[in-house]
């Protein structure tokens, strides 16, 4: 028993061995990010800097590491480390160092000496050799001695020059010529990974938990290295595509100040932003939601300075009006989402006979203003031109002074019997309302409530030409509202077809059908509905939808290709959250004596539905970005100068003639366009001055694709959340 | 062979089971209710029927169906509930089958014109030219191969590193970032990926290699590599999770390092889980149109000077659909061989993510026998 | 003033007399700590836990744990479900590392040395603190590999291919260790014929006695069970419990149980934990159960609750 004494339970940190070690570690980190940074152009390696060529630097660095990363081997072997190696390296560290010498050998005597065929007898025998070596000797030496060598050994082919920049090497059997400017930087950063790796396992002092240490820090390294170069590319559409989007943006500061409040209302309301009582995964959410808020808040203010100061700005082609102007949509939306998250709060019942007459007046006031709205509706537009909607704003004047007064008042001189002014959360939702009231008229009548330099008026406050316009031709004026409107009209049709089809499986699946071949047969079309290529659906709909709509690729078509697309999707997460209801539900209602069907629609369906909303959005955005599909089956001009009319043109006749009952559309049986089936076309047009106008589509359709998986993720949140109240 | 004797047998009884229960059900139904069962299956399967005989009846039988299932809904409410759902059902598992008999009627005028040894075999011609009738598909699938086999090099081993990472490996925070931003980035359509390809990547790999430009072969796999990488990373991430906990303390318990419990416990006991999510990336590769497609140089021929010279461009199974659907006249051989390749990434494709699955299901199954 | 609280027995008397004695607070929350009679036994404690507290998230699992075990003895804990006593266990190995949420507080120290010290061996503390877990949990490996896992990978037995490459292949070593650990579990007479079975195929008991041979081809000193016969069925509970006796020679043995009678049976000294988190018992098992301090423990132990 005393043999295990040997090992302390504490370590001691902080020794030179282990400062040492991950200090070449560290180094090794930083050569990988330069090496890395050369392909992107970024580091100059084939330039000179202060008289060296920026190549030799490279190799310098590299020759440290091998000889750094050797001595590791040697201090722990012979010196005074206290490590624990293990008896070998282990096999895939043999074999990787076998296999990389052979190559390494095998390429250096062929291309760089000149010797024949013989060389890739020699570099086999040389690869068996040192895997040998790092197999026998002490996982100290063996995995030390191999990389540190090999590493050494291109330093120095670098340094040397015999891999110079200008230096090229053209494989057999190929066209291409790989140049040194490549190769020096590859090499660099596989040689690197190696040092980085031998150094991270002796720092944990080799043995088990070295091992540990070596492939954690490499298996990070290539993570973060592939997820970097994925948000990379991200941030590149994004950096290139934001200006073409944002052109000619016009706001007026009004708006922009209501939206802005309103975002940091709706994020203060359900976010938490305290990082103090959180922990983990929260905390993080809650540093990023304080930062957000704060910015908001920020932003807010200083648009309302803007307005104050009447100061126009305009930078890039984006300008802001200096008016507080809001427009009736954006005010529409944004008084709707403040009323549906003040939803639960707001209730005010005084006690006192006062509180209740101002409760009766409040609502009076209301209706009068809402029962105007219709009048005015109505009866046309001569009482809208008189000015009578004004109420509504006068009502919300007296609102806010109302909420003004009930703010100033302390909170302590509220008591329970003294309930004669309301609470500010019942008056703020009042103003709510009769702000949506106001905006919802003005919507209506087309006519602005309010002044001219303060009020709500029907359009004008945000001019997004890129938006709004169609494109007119190439090298015109850069649009992508067809397109847009054409996506909008396929997803919609989509999901109309897909999901009704897919819940009611999923509900027969679950509910009815037993284990059998038939449910077999089920899952194994829909898993191989789930993985069958796009194209493949794209041609399905040529030969199988096309002839039987119109016999020409339309917007119908496309909507159901596209539904048959979301149908697996669908089906498969709908499924999982049917099964995922505990069948205690069902046996309690069903012991309560509810008939099966009425069980499944009032407690399977209704538990259920998080999932199936959430896989429902997921499986949209998948769609909205679809392409392959729409080139076969919707087809339609490059360019068009105008949405697709669907909504005016439903048909329906009665004749003679079957189906008797003809119900038609013919903007529905059109080729048209939609967004990704435009970035498609650009990239066809091939014009290279319009390559920003591909940038802006992409930016786009990134964010019609992202903003619906970021609201699946909202509303995994928003349900889970629920769940657990 | 008495083992598959016993399970044909209890299939059988078992079927006998279902008919007998069945029968029972319909015994017992009411005679209106079997009247409207049977005239609403009557009449979808008759809207079905003229709507694939492109007669002008469907509509009109479709109209009736709605009409007696609103009956139905009204006054039998369960049992319309129950057919309407296992309608829905039916219509779902035709899907696949509908795709594979269209596609295959489609192809079938060219596998009669040029018989499948032409089209297939690489000992042929191995040309593919309109003007001279040769429709020989081997290019494309040495061009599908060649973006495959450089694709999954990519993907496997940072998908299976990614897979790792994330269940195993990364801080419960970094968890929480890194695996909704994979099922992001899976989302991101093929056409941006192809966009930047088309615009960045080529040019600069082209200049760097002294190249004609046009989309090297390995350019494109590894663009597509990308691509099909979340799709492995979330598959593997799912079925390394799905090795349950008290295997992995049992082994931690007993001193092994995390690593050494992913090497010999983890790894091992999802291995199949992993291998299905490299075979889903396979066919994610496979399936891959759009960034291909426009990236790639669209020549349909072999590769030159050798068959293996990644740098060269030439088309592939999918590219070939999406790029000749605009030149193909409709109803000639060219547009039947291009449902032919259709037909052949269907089967591939589509065979890769049923066995992928099959060997999912059958890892789950084992692993829950096993507790 | 000591005095007196020492002798209360009763937790509500306890509090009554907290609100009473509020003089200062340095005393009442004296009071409030829950207290036993002295245990000491001779030599050394192998592992000895000072003001130990566990939180999972804002849940208080453990409070203010103190205390020591002796060397190559089996200390039962037992209590009521959720009571913490698996809890504490698992902060024994530093297991609850593994848990998302658990917060520890307090020292643990094993042979003098603080196992939650921040630069502390996990692999060499888990190699000396071995555990055996509620429900088997054998590797889906044959029973040979499942035996010498541990030795395999604290390099102790060199297998595997690159042994044979080299020549220092030491089956028979490990043959031997097999053997020994199997017969020590009590199992080798059921599984000497098939070593390469796959584990999962054993029964319950065989699952869980493959278990306890895997935690003992590590040698460790202590093991710790946490409640290793509740998912059995009476005649392996019997046989797993000879073994824990047996065991007992040479190991120091750590074990959970709700199960009173088992506690009885096979201990030397038992810890009562109650509902709370609280350690409010602990001494030779005879003593606990024949003679409680606690008016609580002796409500628990007859019946009364729990």
């Amino acid at each position: 028993m005393s043999d295990s004494y040997r090992t302390q339970l504490v370590d001691t940190k902080g020794t030179s061995y282990e400062q040492f070690a991950i200090g070449v570690t560290v180094a090794s980190f930083v050569a990988f990010v330069l090496a890395a940074g050369t392909l992107f152009g970024w580091v100059p390696v084939a330039g000179e800097i202060s008289g060296v060529p920026g190549a030799t630097y490279f190799g310098v660095g590299v020759l440290g590491l091998g000889v750094a990363t050797g001595a590791l081997g040697a201090f722990s072997r012979w010196g005074e480390a206290q490590t624990t190696p293990s008896r070998s390296a282990g096999l895939v560290v043999g074999v990787v160092h076998a296999s990389i010498w052979t190559v390494a050998v095998g390429l250096f005597l062929r291309y760089t000496i000149g010797i024949g065929s013989v060389s890739w007898l020699l570099a086999v025998a040389v690869g068996v050799g040192v895997g040998y070596f790092a197999l026998a000797l002490p996982e100290d030496l063996g995995a030390t001695a191999p990389t540190a060598v090999f590493v050494a050994f291109l330093g120095l082919l670098f340094v040397t020059g015999l891999i110079s920049p200008s230096w090229a090497w053209q494989p057999n059997g190929t066209n291409a010529t790989i140049p040194g400017t490549l190769v020096i930087p590859l090499l660099t950063m596989g040689g690197v990974l190696m040092t980085g790796w031998a150094s991270a396992s002796a720092y944990e002092g080799f043995g088990t938990r070295g091992r540990q240490n070596g492939a954690f820090v490499l298996i990070s390294l290539v993570v973060l290295l592939t997820l970097s170069v994925l948000v990379f590319l991200l941030a590149f559409v994004f950096e290139r595509g934001i200006m073409v989007v944002l052109e000619n943006l016009t706001l007026s500061a009004g708006t922009v100040t209501v939206l802005l409040a309103t975002a940091l209302f709706a994020l203060l309301r359900t976010a938490t932003v305290r990082p103090t009582v959180a922990n983990g995964t929260d905390r993080v959410a809650a540093f990023v939601n304080l930062t957000v808020a704060s910015l908001l808040a920020l932003a807010t203010l200083g648009f309302v300075l803007v307005i104050g100061t009447n100061l126009s700005i305009s930078a890039a082609s984006i300008t802001v009006e200096p008016t507080a102007v809001v427009g009736a949509v954006p005010g529409l939306i944004a008084g709707g989402v403040v009323f549906g998250l003040t939803r639960e709060s707001g209730e005010w019942r005084p006690e006192s006979g006062r509180g209740r007459s101002i409760r009766r007046a409040f609502r009076a006031a209301l209706l009068v203003a809402g029962g105007i709205g219709v009048l005015e509706l109505v009866a046309g537009l001569e009482l809208a031109v008189a000015g009578i909607g004004a109420v509504s704003v006068l009502l919300g004047g007296v609102v806010v002074a109302a909420l003004l007064v009930a703010a100033v008042r302390p909170t302590d001189e509220r008591t329970e019997s003294d309930q004669v002014i309301p609470p500010v959360s019942w008056l703020g939702r009042v103003a709510v309302t009769a702000f949506l009231l106001a905006c919802l008229r003005v919507f209506a009548t087309g006519f602005p409530v309010g002044l001219d330099q303060a009020g709500i008026v029907a359009s004008g406050t945000i001019d997004w030409p890129f938006i709004t316009n169609p494109s007119q031709g190439l090298g015109i004026q850069p649009g992508v509202m067809p397109a847009m409107f054409g996506t909008i009209w396929i997803v919609i049709g989509a999901v109309t077809f897909a999901v009704p089809l897919a819940v009611g499986s999923a509900v027969f699946l679950t509910e009815y059908a037993e284990d059998s071949i038939f449910t077999r047969a089920v899952d194994i079309a829909t898993n191989g509905l789930w993985s069958t290529p796009s194209i493949v659906f794209g041609l399905f709909g040529l030969a199988f939808i096309v002839p039987r709509f119109g016999n020409t690729p339309s917007i119908l078509a496309a909507q159901l290709v596209l539904g048959f697309m979301l149908l697996p999707l669908v089906l498969i997460t709908s499924r999982e959250a049917m099964k995922s209801v505990p069948d205690e539900y069902r046996d309690a209602s069903a012991a309560l004596g509810v008939s099966k069907w009425q069980t499944i629609r009032s407690v399977v369906v209704p538990a259920s539905m998080p999932g199936v909303i959430t896989g429902v959005i997921l499986g949209v955005g998948r769609i909205a970005g679809e392409t392959a599909p729409l080139l076969l089956v919707l087809n339609g001009p490059a360019f068009p100068n105008s949405g697709p009319k669907v909504l005016s043109s439903f048909l329906v006749r009665i004749g003679a003639d079957p189906p008797f009952i003809h119900v038609s559309n013919p903007a529905l049986m059109e080729r048209a366009s939609a967004l990704p089936y435009q970035l498609y076309a650009v990239i066809t047009a091939g014009v290279g001055a319009e390559q920003s106008f591909g940038w802006g589509t992409a930016l786009v359709l990134l964010g019609v694709v992202l903003g619906f998986f970021l609201l699946s993720i909202a509303t995994r949140r928003y349900f889970r959340r629920k769940l657990h109240q | 062979m008495s083992k598959t004797q016993n399970s044909v047998g209890r299939a059988g009884s078992a079927l006998q089971q279902r008919v007998d229960s069945f029968g029972r059900t319909v015994v017992e139904m009411d005679r209106t209710s079997l009247l409207f069962a049977v005239v609403q299956l009557l009449l979808i399967l008759g809207a079905f029927a003229s709507f694939l005989i492109q007669s002008p009846w469907a509509m009109t039988l479709l109209y009736a169906f709605l009409l007696v299932t609103g009956i139905g809904w009204a006054r039998r409410q369960e049992l319309t509930a129950k057919l309407l759902t296992f309608e829905m059902t039916a219509l779902t598992l035709s899907t696949l089958g509908l795709i594979a008999f269209f596609l295959f009627l489609e192809a079938l005028p060219a596998l009669r014109e040029m018989g499948l040894g032409h089209v297939l075999s690489p000992f042929g011609s191995n040309q593919w030219s309109v003007s001279q009738g040769q429709f020989s598909l081997v290019p494309m699938i040495l061009g599908t191969l060649v973006t495959t086999a450089v694709a999954i090099l990519i993907a496997a081993p940072f998908g299976v590193a990614g897979a790792l990472f994330i269940s195993e490996i990364a801080p419960d925070w970094l968890r929480e970032i890194t695996k909704p931003a994979v099922e992001l980035l899976a989302g991101i359509p093929s056409i941006v990926y192809g966009f930047i390809g088309f615009t960045i990547i080529n040019k600069y790999v082209s200049n760097l290699f002294s190249i004609t430009p046009g989309g090297a072969m390995f350019t494109i796999g590894i663009v597509i590599g990308f691509m099909a990488l979340p799709t492995v990373v979330s598959v593997a991430e799912d079925a390394l999770s799905a090795v349950p906990d008290a295997m992995k303390d049992g082994s931690v318990a007993m001193g092994a390092t995390d690593w050494q419990t992913m090497k010999s416990v983890s790894i091992p006991t999802a291995f199949s889980g992993v291998s299905a999510a490299v075979l889903l990336g396979v066919g994610r590769a496979i399936g891959e149109t759009m960034a291909a497609t426009v990236m790639i140089s669209h020549s349909r021929r072999m590769l030159e000077p050798t068959v293996y010279n990644v740098f060269d461009s030439t088309e592939t199974l999918t590219t070939l659909i999406a790029s000749g659907y605009g030149t193909a006249p409709p109803e000639s051989t060219y547009m039947s061989a291009l449902f032919v390749a259709g037909v052949l990434l269907l089967v591939i494709v589509t065979g890769l993510g049923i066995v992928s699955q099959l060997i999912q299901q059958r890892m789950q199954r084992k692993l829950r026998g096993g507790q | 003033m000591t005095e007196s609280v020492t002798t209360t027995t009763d937790g509500s008397i306890e509090s009554e007399q907290t609100t009473v004695d509020e003089r200062t607070s340095a005393e009442s929350e004296e009071q409030t700590k829950p207290e036993w009679r002295e245990y000491s036994f001779a030599g050394e404690p192998v592992l000895s836990v000072e003001d130990l507290n566990v939180w999972y998230g804002d849940d208080h699992a453990l409070k203010d744990i103190s205390i020591e075990i002796p060397e190559q003895s089996v200390t039962a804990l037992i209590g009521p479900s959720g009571c913490g006593k698996s809890t504490f266990l698992r902060c024994l190995n530093r297991m609850n590392d593994r848990i998302k949420e658990a917060r520890v507080e307090g020292t643990v120290e094993f042979n003098g040395q603080d196992i939650y010290a921040d630069a502390a061996n996990l692999v060499e503390l888990r190699k000396r603190v071995g555990m055996v877990f509620q429900h088997p949990n054998p590797f889906p490996k044959s029973i040979r590999e499942n035996v010498a896992y541990g030795p395999r990978k604290h390099g102790d037995l060199n297998r595997g291919l690159v042994a044979r490459l080299l020549g220092q292949d030491e089956k028979e070593a490990e043959d031997e260790l097999v053997e020994q650990c199997l017969r020590d579990a009590a199992l080798w007479e059921e599984v000497s014929d098939r070593l390469e079975d796959n584990a999962l195929g054993l029964s319950g008991g065989q699952q869980q006695r493959l278990c306890i041979a895997r935690c003992l081809a590590v040698d460790p000193e202590v093991i710790l069970m946490d409640e290793p016969a509740s998912a059995l069925d009476p005649i392996a509970t019997a046989k797993i419990e000879d073994l824990i006796e047996s065991l007992a020679e040479e190991y120091t043995v750590v074990i959970v149980t709700h199960n009173m009678q088992q506690a009885a049976r096979i201990s030397d000294q038992t810890a009562v934990f109650l509902t709370g988190g609280e350690l409010v018992e602990y001494g030779d098992t005879d003593q606990v159960f024949e003679n409680p301090q606690s008016q609580r423990v002796e409500d628990y132990i007859t019946g009364k609750f729990g």
